[in-house]
């Protein structure tokens, strides 16, 4: 006499820890010779491993709201950008002296940092040092491969409020002086607008 | 007729946010909510930090859409966003211990392993989202480990008490099948 087809309802449960000792071991003795039951009780322990975890991992409502809200904002800058015909490109940060090295265990000291940032059209270098009391100074260096002019803005993340602007040097250095904060660069070189960020000084 | 926002894809959400469709980021926000926020408080931020790095991280992605036109890979970029400002936030937090700090030494940054398992809960998460809602609060519940009683989940689904594990059975069932689907879509497209 064959046996009926062990369902997902009886996996489930067996899962969720609802079957009795006995219940459980004679389950799983059947899931051991079907295949195709043994095959779903894998995917389904999967399923229920990721279940029990979605639940925490939604946003709180307040939280949606802000980040639902948060393009009304920015969005007649980045349509101006996408009109004007910019090209917008993002610069990677490859290096970040107070970053946690997993084998060395460095850290970096909170006084002064290198950080550097790469995309396919440039290499930035900076250096963030305590400049007087209560300032910042970022000593940076770029290098385009191109003799256009290079314009710097240190844009403030929260408000995007310029705090600083400079003209790079023919040979790629610019320095900019800040307050601390969480900053991008803005670099422009003819109609490439490359965004390295967030900059987190000190 | 066209396609709503949530039936986008990726670079058509991008694209519809760069002609400055509200709905469209709204969905793109909704689409990787759960993944952004999972991230913070895996790594074991409180709520207020996790909130943090969840704002942070929009802003940053709006600032980016104009760079991310080709983005299949958007999931990967919000995860790597979400792993370095979680470690930004976290390292700030390390140093003004307060509410919602906890050992934040352990944050992994840049982990593979994790980004792969990340992203494989956002494919599941992608195949939940296509139940039907009954089925999603069902088994977002029943499968918690601090779940109700089966009496209060029962009232809470307005379904009976009896009907909990054979609903249980089915949905898990449909969305073991709307994975599948899911797994020959991505081997086919």
């Amino acid at each position: 006499m064959s046996q009926s087809p062990i369902t997902t309802e009886q996996l489930a449960a067996l899962i969720a820890g609802e079957l009795s000792e006995p219940e459980a071991a004679a389950l799983r003795l059947s899931i051991q010779h079907d295949a195709d039951a043994a095959d779903r009780f894998v995917q389904l322990e999967q399923l229920a491993r990721f279940l029990s975890e979605e639940r925490d991992a939604q946003a709180p409502a307040d939280a949606m709201r802000r980040a639902h809200k948060a393009f009304a904002a920015s969005r007649p800058g980045l349509i101006e950008t996408v009109r004007n015909g910019v090209r917008r490109i993002v610069a990677a940060l490859e290096f970040d002296s107070r970053m946690p090295s997993a084998a060395l265990g460095l850290r970096g000291s909170a006084q002064a940092a290198q950080l550097t940032f790469s995309c396919e059209d440039a290499e930035i270098d900076l250096e963030i040092v305590a400049e007087g009391a209560e300032g910042w100074r970022l000593r940076g260096q770029i290098d385009t491969g191109l003799e256009d002019s290079v314009a710097i803005d240190l844009v403030r993340t929260e408000d995007e409020t310029t705090v600083a602007h400079t003209t790079a040097r023919t040979d790629g250095e610019f320095i900019l002086d800040t307050p601390a904060g969480s900053f991008s660069l803005r670099i422009r070189i003819g109609k490439t607008l490359i965004d390295a960020g967030p900059i987190v000084i000190p | 007729m066209g396609k709503t926002p949530n039936e986008m894809t990726d670079p058509q959400l991008v694209e519809a946010c760069l002609d400055g469709d509200d709905g469209a980021w709204t969905a793109l926000v909704d689409r990787y909510a759960a993944l952004v926020y999972s991230i913070p408080t895996r790594q074991g931020l409180g709520e207020d930090l996790s909130q943090d790095v969840f704002q942070n991280v929009w802003t940053i992605t709006i600032r980016y859409l104009g760079a991310l036109r080709d983005p299949q890979g958007l999931a990967a970029w919000l995860i790597t966003t979400t792993q370095r400002e979680t470690w930004r936030v976290a390292r700030r937090a390390s140093q003004q211990p307060g509410p919602g700090y906890e050992d934040l030494s352990e944050v992994a940054w840049a982990d593979p392993a994790e980004a792969e398992l990340l992203e494989e809960r956002q494919r599941l998460r992608r195949s939940l989202a296509r139940l039907d809602d009954r089925c999603r609060a069902l088994l977002t519940e029943v499968f918690r480990e601090d779940r109700p009683s089966y009496d209060l989940l029962a009232e809470r689904l307005s379904i009976p008490r009896g009907s909990i594990g054979p609903t249980r059975g089915r949905c898990l069932e449909k969305l073991r099948t709307l994975v599948a689907e899911d797994d020959t879509n991505q081997l086919s497209g």
